[in-house]
């Protein structure tokens, strides 16, 4: 028998159940479905989570404070005061290094503007913040040199911090504010980078960090100190040497450990990236047991029509059917129904990514990756679970089958 | 069938060299169905059934012979045999010179296909196919076109009087038609023998009458037939009766010892149906039959390659 005389056989097998095929179907359409959504959500929060590192500064390296430890206690990175502005302005002599900014962090402050407020954190800084965090201005200008050398208190605020401010940045650019009751003049506001929730680079407040000093903390001690380097691929080399400055402006024994911490984007993106990748295995995971269940429903339904068609199977033999002959028939009926599962099902992943994304709030697209790899699962899926039953059937002994009730 | 093969297109050279003794030396052609000892047994649970226990014939072509014996005998399972849907145990079936046990599954399938009709007591339609489809299905397991196909399964009904009910499913005729639709279908590939088993078993009387009536015409047009039945007046009308008991051919007289009793014997006898064929079966069937067992899927009945 042609593979073209078995398609016609089970396609007009499949029509005479026809709400048995649709419900054999919809155990793979659910399964392709699923796989195809959930790798896009996959894919979609993998490449949101890069661009969004990628955006907070390329060839960054930050070099952190370490922990101060008293009575025992060790406290929490930065704790301890030992980065400082001079730390800082040393920095900018090391070979390789492009830009330096230093950051004071203050958390927690309120914004007033008029008859609204918000509470987010601050960060004094430097002109060079701009270069080494890889921040754009929409709206007026970034801090300036000026700026800093005479502690002006004037502010660049995130699109999100305006946003809190229910103004809009043309509308506040010029005007005061109070920053925890000290007035400072609005002189800029930063493109939006893209992000969400805690540390989110659009919700942030910039003043020059000699206004921050004198205004709110009164030392001139930093959390960090964000660097970019000419080339990224000088990265180890740059490290090395910023370690070695360091140490020797802090007069460490060489016994003792560091009292700062680097890191670089590289670091941060290769923990990301294998956040995600178990994310999107995950979801992988659970979208591959959906069609491995649809896989089940098609070798039971297969199973049944076996048994259902015993005295057909019989009498096909008599007529000269072979055992291929008989066994192509039920494993081309099993992969006509995951085919046309596997292609609905791909139609509806594609449909559904983008609302399943909006859900979790994660800018889902479908990826050709997971269409492939969904289809093609489908079909062997399909072939597994169709092989047992057409063999079963293909063996029968036809004696057997004709006498069969 | 207008289409059918001639015999020179019908023997392929290897044919010659293979079944030689049949060939070589035309007086001396075997038995279309032979058995030798046949046995065969059951393994039933931890006991064994001897269904048969050593049982001899020869059905020539173009025989109408029938089998009777009571239920349990064996007559089933000589049948089944017979039609090359069960192996036996022990001895030898050969088919048209071949020994069967030579063969290999396909082999039989193809056989079963190309040489062989089967007519079932419940009829065995698919159900869902159309009378033409049905009688059609053998040929699409023969690799036939859909086009050839079609015409000659019209053809097949045609001979059995249904041509106008091509396009019915088998629920909506009567068990009379539907029968009819079941010898369609044995006959659509041209066979060397139509093996029926009770074939009126399911009908009324008249009915009954008239599917004898349609076998034996059939059979006066050349075809040969084997038929199991409790029927009386088709073991009457056989030329010859097999009378099967406790697994064994009690009576296989060339006489048929029933005729008198009921019916005069049917006009046509072996020796005058196969010099007298001319149109439904192949020209020189038996022939045509050796050269399909010993080539499998050849052009031999008129049937197409296999694709």
């Amino acid at each position: 028998m042609s593979l073209l005389e078995a398609l016609r056989l089970a396609v007009r097998r499949l029509r005479t159940n026809l709400l048995r095929t649709a419900l054999t179907t919809l155990g793979v359409i659910i399964g392709v479905a699923s796989l195809v959504a959930l790798i896009g959500v996959g894919e979609g929060t993998s490449a949101a989570l890069t661009s969004q590192i990628a955006g907070l500064g390329t060839n960054l390296l930050t070099v952190s404070a370490g922990s101060s430890t008293v009575g025992g206690l060790r406290g929490a990175a930065g704790s301890a005061s030992t980065l400082t502005t001079d730390d800082a302005s040393a920095l900018e002599g090391v070979e390789g290094v492009q830009a330096v900014a230093p950051e004071m962090s203050v958390s927690n402050v309120v914004l007033v503007n008029g008859r609204t407020n918000t509470t987010t954190s601050m960060t004094g800084t430097t002109p060079s913040e701009a270069t080494v965090r890889n921040y754009q201005v929409q709206v007026g200008t970034f801090l300036t040199d000026v700026d800093v050398e005479k502690g002006l208190r004037v502010a660049v605020l995130g699109p999100t911090t305006v946003a809190d401010l229910n103004t809009t940045p043309q509308g506040i650019v010029g005007s005061t504010i109070t920053i925890n009751g000290v007035p400072f003049t609005v002189i800029g506001v930063t493109q939006p980078k893209g992000g969400q929730g805690f540390n989110n680079p659009d919700d942030v407040v910039f003043a020059p960090i000699s206004a921050v000093t004198s205004r709110f903390t009164g030392a001139s001690t930093l959390r960090t100190v964000a660097i970019s380097l000419d080339n990224p691929d000088d990265l180890a080399l740059v490290e090395s040497q910023i370690t070695a400055l360091l140490r020797q402006r802090h007069a460490l024994a060489t016994t003792a450990s560091d009292d700062f911490t680097l890191a670089s984007q590289d670091q941060l993106l290769s923990v990301a990236s294998t956040t995600t990748a178990t994310l999107r295995n995950f979801l992988i995971g659970i979208a591959a047991i959906a069609l491995v269940v649809g896989g089940i429903g098609i070798a039971n339904t297969m199973l049944v029509s076996v048994r259902e068609r015993v005295r057909e199977i019989g009498t096909r033999k008599a007529i000269g059917a072979r055992r291929r002959d008989i066994s192509r028939q039920f494993l081309v009926e099993a992969v006509i129904v995951t085919l046309g599962g596997a292609v609905i099902g791909v139609l509806l992943g594609i449909a559904l990514t983008g609302p399943v994304g909006n859900a979790v709030n994660v800018p889902a697209k479908p990826s050709l990756a997971g269409i492939a790899l969904a289809f093609f699962s489908a079909l062997v899926v399909g072939v597994v679970a169709g092989y047992w039953p057409a063999r079963q059937a293909a063996r029968l002994d036809p004696v057997e089958a004709l006498r069969y009730e | 069938m207008g289409s059918a093969a001639s015999p020179a297109e019908g023997r392929v050279p290897v044919a010659d060299t293979q079944v030689a003794p049949a060939t070589d030396v035309p007086p001396v052609t075997p038995p279309l169905l032979e058995g030798r000892g046949l046995t065969r047994v059951y393994s039933m649970g931890d006991s064994l059934v001897e269904a048969l226990r050593g049982v001899d014939f020869r059905i020539e072509l173009g025989e109408n012979v029938a089998i009777i014996g009571p239920s349990g005998s064996g007559k089933s399972t000589l049948l089944h045999i017979l039609g090359l849907l069960d192996r036996p145990s022990g001895g030898q079936y050969l088919f048209a010179g071949v020994d069967t046990d030579t063969l290999d599954d396909d082999r039989l399938a193809s056989l079963r296909n190309r040489a062989i009709g089967f007519v079932f007591q419940s009829f065995n339609l698919m159900s869902g196919e159309s009378a033409l489809e049905n009688v059609a299905s053998p040929l699409v397991y023969a690799g036939v076109k859909r086009k050839e196909r079609n015409d000659r399964a019209i053809e097949a009904l045609g001979r059995v009087g249904l041509t106008d009910r091509l396009h019915h499913d088998p629920s909506q005729l009567s068990g009379g038609q539907r029968q009819r639709v079941a010898i369609a279908r044995a006959l659509v590939t041209n066979p060397a023998v139509i093996l029926a088993d009770e074939p009126t078993g399911n009908l009324d009387s008249a009915s009954s009458r008239d599917i004898f009536d349609l076998l034996e015409r059939l059979h006066s047009e050349g075809l040969t037939l084997v038929t199991i039945t409790h029927d009386p007046r088709i073991a009457s009308r056989a030329d010859r009766v097999l009378r099967v008991e406790d697994g064994l051919i009690v009576d296989s007289g060339h006489e048929n010892e029933l005729g008198d009793l009921v019916f005069a014997p049917p006009p046509g006898t072996a020796s005058t149906v196969t010099r007298t064929v001319a149109v439904p079966a192949a020209p020189e069937p038996q022939q045509a039959v050796q050269s399909q067992v010993a080539d499998g899927p050849s052009p031999a009945s008129g049937l197409e390659e296999r694709a």
